[in-house]
């Protein structure tokens, strides 16, 4: 092994390295193969079905895309969701970005900042849902008693298209800087001092560090946090779901694609259409974590 | 100078708790909630204070769940699901990170495609062949399909990533051989992110719910996640035995985390020595 | 440096052998674990009398039954009476055990695990079933007919349960669903803020006017208290006077609904008054304010609801001394009522068919029936055991429930309900909240509703 591996370069050096490739990559991929792909690929075939809540399915060709595509609520669920992405990455990860900053910067206590920081991760999402629910409440929330001391007068945010998805990004803002708060610190603590002593002596600033150190350097964990966030942001469905009843008169602007893959799969029984939809969300998400992966190489900085 | 800097450090703080007081108000308010009586809770304008403080609900949970054998399995099935992405997950990101083979990109981006479809349609597939298995009801299936992890593997590749090639090279030179690099060389380098899977991956096991309520029929192999739903009613909602419910499951989370980000330190702290 | 790194080495291999050894011990050790628990569990609750009484103890029956039978249901405060009947069946039947299973019903968990064990095959023996569902599962062949078992069991199902029950589990002519138990509408009212306000409270036979009239006298929105509420709820509220006018949702061969009939207008259009002239919180109010919860914190005087909510009204420390009911009120001299209910189904591949059969009969007789409805949980089905619900609680009005039973109509269902009930909310929201006319609103609803059906019939 040992010489196989260093002292024989060439071809042989080279085919047992992608053996061990293979060897270490194995578990996960077989694994992954039979309890997610096989699934996947049996998911692409009910598209083109009509399944039932049982499972049975019967082949219908493309009549499931024809509906969906045919069908206004899938591009206002679209254009739904894409607005939730556009107002929740971004900022969640800037405010992640802070937040890490901050605690890496030995702030005093900052075990306990960083466990406070987490909480939201692990409350329990009907917790989460009900609190802000009350924060919102257009009869007697917090937010609108904070609002009359101002003298402006509160509104029902969660039943007003104009203001129930900016109220529930709020949320998903909330929920998501702890979390990737935890992932970038810890890429900011893998980052060697010896760089910024260098920098240092250098002269360099705070924030010079700062952009000239830390984020180069946490660049893998930045887009590390912008793709999963980007794809947990195309499946939002928890927070809506539980905050936006479906008397609200905002439901509509606010439904995201997994709602309506949910509904047409679990309330309503049809699973080969929620196929469909699922099938055109995966195309979505597919597209835009490809161009991440194209753009990464303009600015992630592996070793 | 020194002024300025006490300045900075104060306006630190404020954001800092700033920041804090938001972030925990809706777990203060699950704590709150549990200690109040069913009707308080749907009061209208809702109370901050229980004005009855009781430990009804707590009763309620322990009088519908059977809370200890939950507690178990949920124990047992968290610790194997983080054992197993730990081992996996480390091992296939070493792999995709490090080692050249043909297929190498395709097959990562193949991975990576499992986080984007709805995970939903998972569910009875995964059933299906579980039963297939024979594993229905046992602990092996239920925590067999959440061994493997695409997230973790993800996570753990950009670790991997980051760290300078000299280290590996150095190793290689020596005659170790990639198993031997893995092991010595590389997985202490990661540990912070390794830590950060263990804290996900423990929340994720622990807070695993529709997986394990589908596959699990006996009351006595049940977890925490589906046990807790049984609180909820048809047309209303127990809020305080809910919430008492979730309190007493995110302590363990709680005391993981706290017990882990000291670990994670060290684990810097011991990585750093390298430099 | 040197030390750490060995560490690392034996915590991964040992990460390796642990996760191998303990999942395959614990699946093998897994069978055994469920035979000893089961057993261990029978025999608790076959020794006490009140079986139930813990939540681990689920099993009912004796150690050695030949049959085992498992039962599944979703209601968390009916699991002991369900345990103590299961238990009087077994003392009558000793081979047979029942292994009760809770599942929650909030977030379609129930179904969804029902469907993946019919889909494996393996589904519970016997379960709950509800009218939303029966008939997508009858359609699927999923549910065994049950008319020879009832027979066995000498239940006269046209005599002994309402008549609109057993129409909601007969389909094709075949019973599917033993009736379990059903609920009914009526009018809760705070005595706190009739007395406050020196108004008399109300009485059997009065009338939608009567009761308007009351809700101006209580109304009170500068304290945040309303006199009645106008959720939109179509089994609770507008239904009810949607029949009473004379309107109609769905025809009853299922191909047509009812939206556009001016006298369905007229029930649900009574209501939106009612938000119009402030003597209800607006839709959007309601949305973040359920009535419930207004009703539970004294800042409602009267709310419709159905008989399901009795329990925990009367949990309430807030409000339970406070509250009686009455009947609904008349709409132009009619009185209405909708019914809805559960049934006892079984499994068509059963392994054990015919037991699961028997014991689903069983359930619908007189003693399991006298065994539900004293435990004051629900209103039992059949007719000689509705009384036990009111009697629960003499200090109440509980007959206007359960004496609604023979006028009431049917919850129309059919198998696209859940989506005919979004597109109805829908539509109806915008009347509701002043965002469209009724007229358009029940156009619209009209529209996609047909062609839900058209499409269902196909």
């Amino acid at each position: 092994m040992k010489s196989a591996l260093t002292r024989r370069p060439g071809s042989g050096y080279k085919l047992a390295d992608a053996m061990w490739g293979y060897f270490f990559v194995a578990p996960v991929v077989i694994g992954l193969a039979v309890f997610y792909a096989f699934p996947f690929l049996q998911n692409i075939y009910f598209s083109f079905c009509e399944v039932d809540r049982f499972n049975r399915s019967s082949f219908i060709g493309l009549d499931n895309y024809r509906e969906m595509f045919g069908s206004a609520e899938l591009y206002q669920s679209t254009g739904n969701t894409f607005l939730y992405v556009l107002l929740t990455v971004p900022l969640g990860i800037f405010l992640a970005m802070i937040v890490a900053a901050l605690l890496n910067s030995k702030a005093r206590g900052q075990s306990a900042f960083r466990t406070l920081y987490y909480l939201p991760a692990i409350t329990m999402p009907a917790a989460i849902a009900m609190v802000w629910k009350w924060i919102y409440n257009g009869n007697y929330g917090v937010l609108n008693e904070f609002l009359k001391l101002f003298g402006i007068s509160g509104r029902n945010w969660l039943n007003e298209s104009a203001t129930a998805m900016i109220a529930v990004a709020v949320v998903g803002i909330w929920s998501m800087v702890g979390y990737n708060m935890v992932i970038l610190l810890a890429g900011m603590q893998g980052i060697s001092p010896s760089y910024y002593e260098a920098a240092q002596i250098d002269g360099a600033g705070a924030l010079a560090c700062f952009f000239h150190i830390t984020i180069p350097m946490l660049s893998p964990s930045i887009f590390f946090v912008l793709i999963t966030s980007l794809i947990s942001g195309f499946q939002v469905f928890d927070t809506i779901y539980m905050m936006i009843g479906k008397t609200s008169l905002a439901y509509e602007s606010t439904q995201s694609l997994v709602m309506l893959f949910y509904r047409n799969a679990f309330d309503y029984g049809y699973k080969g259409y929620a196929s469909a939809v699922s099938i055109y969300i995966f195309v979505i998400i597919l597209l835009f974590t490809l161009i991440q992966f194209v753009a990464q190489k303009k600015w992630v900085h592996y070793e | 100078m020194n002024n300025g800097h006490r300045t900075s450090r104060v306006i630190l703080y404020v954001v800092l708790c700033s920041g804090v007081l938001l972030t925990v108000f809706p777990f203060i308010w699950m704590v709150l909630t549990s200690f109040k009586l069913d009707g308080e809770a749907v009061q209208v304008p809702p109370t901050i204070l229980p004005q009855h403080p009781s430990l009804q609900a707590y009763q309620q949970v322990f009088d519908v769940i059977p809370f200890r054998s939950v507690l178990l399995n949920s124990v047992i099935s968290t610790v194997l699901i983080v054992l197993g992405q730990v081992l996996f997950c480390t091992m296939a990101a070493y792999g995709f990170a490090r080692i050249k083979f043909p297929g190498r990109q395709l097959i990562f981006i193949l991975v990576l495609s499992v986080l984007m479809v709805p995970g939903q349609i998972f569910l009875i597939p995964q059933y299906l062949i579980v039963q297939k298995l024979h594993l229905l009801d046992t602990m092996g299936g239920l925590v067999l399909p959440s061994l493997f992890s695409a997230f973790g593997t993800f996570l753990l590749r950009q670790f991997f990533l980051s760290i300078p090639a000299e280290m590996e090279e150095a190793a290689i030179l020596d005659g170790a051989n990639r198993w031997q690099i893995f092991t010595r060389v590389m997985v202490p380098l990661v540990q912070p992110g390794i830590v950060t899977l263990v804290i996900f991956t423990a929340k994720y096991g622990w807070n695993n719910f529709m997986w394990p309520l589908i596959i699990t029929t006996t009351p006595s192999k049940m977890t925490l996640g589906p046990a807790l739903s049984t609180l909820s009613g048809v047309h209303v909602n127990n809020y305080p035995a809910q919430m008492a419910g979730a309190v007493l499951a995110v302590i363990p989370m709680l005391i993981l985390f706290i017990v882990f980000q000291k670990q994670f330190i060290e684990g810097v702290a011991h990585a750093g020595v390298k430099g | 440096m040197k030390r750490f790194q060995h560490v690392n080495a034996k915590l991964l291999t040992a990460a390796l052998a642990g996760t191998l050894v303990m999942t395959s011990a614990c699946s093998s050790s897994g069978q055994a674990a469920t035979t000893t628990a089961g057993t261990t569990a029978a025999a608790n609750s076959s020794d006490s009398s009140n079986a139930g009484t813990s939540a681990a103890d689920t099993t009912a029956g004796n150690s050695n039954a030949t049959t085992k039978l498992s039962f599944m249901i979703w209601d968390a405060n009916q699991q002991p009476v369900m345990e103590a009947m299961a238990a009087a069946y077994t003392k009558e039947n000793p081979d047979v055990s029942i292994d009760i299973q809770l599942t929650a019903y909030k977030g379609g968990e129930y179904w969804t695990k029902l469907e993946a064990g019919m889909a494996g095959g393996n589904a519970p023996d016997v379960f709950w079933m509800n009218t939303l569902h029966v008939e997508n599962y009858v359609d699927a062949d999923m549910l065994a007919p049950l008319d020879d078992a009832a027979k066995t069991a000498g239940l006269d199902l046209a005599a002994d349960f309402p008549e609109a029950l057993v129409s909601m589990y007969k389909i094709n002519d075949q019973m599917y669903g033993i009736p379990k138990d059903f609920d009914t509408n009526a009018v809760w009212y705070n005595k706190e803020l009739f007395d406050a306000k020196g108004v008399a409270y109300p009485e059997a036979g009065w009338t939608w006017d009567d009761m308007v009239d009351l809700a101006k006298q209580l109304n009170d929105p500068d304290n945040g208290v309303y006199g009645i509420a106008a959720p939109l709820d179509f089994q609770t509220c507008y239904y009810n006077t949607v029949f009473a006018a004379g309107g109609w949702i769905l025809n009853d061969d299922k191909t047509q609904s009812g939206y556009n009939d001016p006298k369905t207008q007229e029930g649900i259009q009574i209501w939106i008054d009612l938000i119009n002239e402030g003597l209800s919180p607006s839709l959007a109010s309601l949305t973040d304010t359920s009535a419930d919860a207004m009703f539970e914190s004294g800042k409602l005087a009267m709310i419709w609801a159905g008989s399901y909510m009795t329990p925990e009204y009367l949990d309430n420390e807030v409000i339970k001394d406070k509250i009686d009911l009455v009947e609904l009120p008349t709409y132009d001299g009619n009185e209405a009522n909708v019914i809805n209910g559960l049934g006892y189904s079984v499994y068509s591949g059963s392994k054990n068919l015919e037991a699961a059969e028997a014991f689903a009969a069983w359930m619908g007789g007189a003693e399991a029936m006298k065994i539900q409805g004293e435990s004051g949980v629900v209103i039992s089905a059949r007719n000689d055991a509705q009384q036990y619900f009111a009697a629960s609680q003499p200090s109440l009005n509980l007959k206007a429930y359960t004496d609604k039973a023979a006028i009431a109509t049917a919850l129309p269902v059919s198998k696209v309900a859940s989506e005919m009930y979004d597109v109805e909310a829908n539509s109806l929201k915008l009347a509701y909240g002043g965002e469209m006319s009724l007229a358009d609103a029940c156009a619209q609803a009209a529209e996609q509703s047909d062609a839900l059906l058209a499409k269902m019939n196909k």
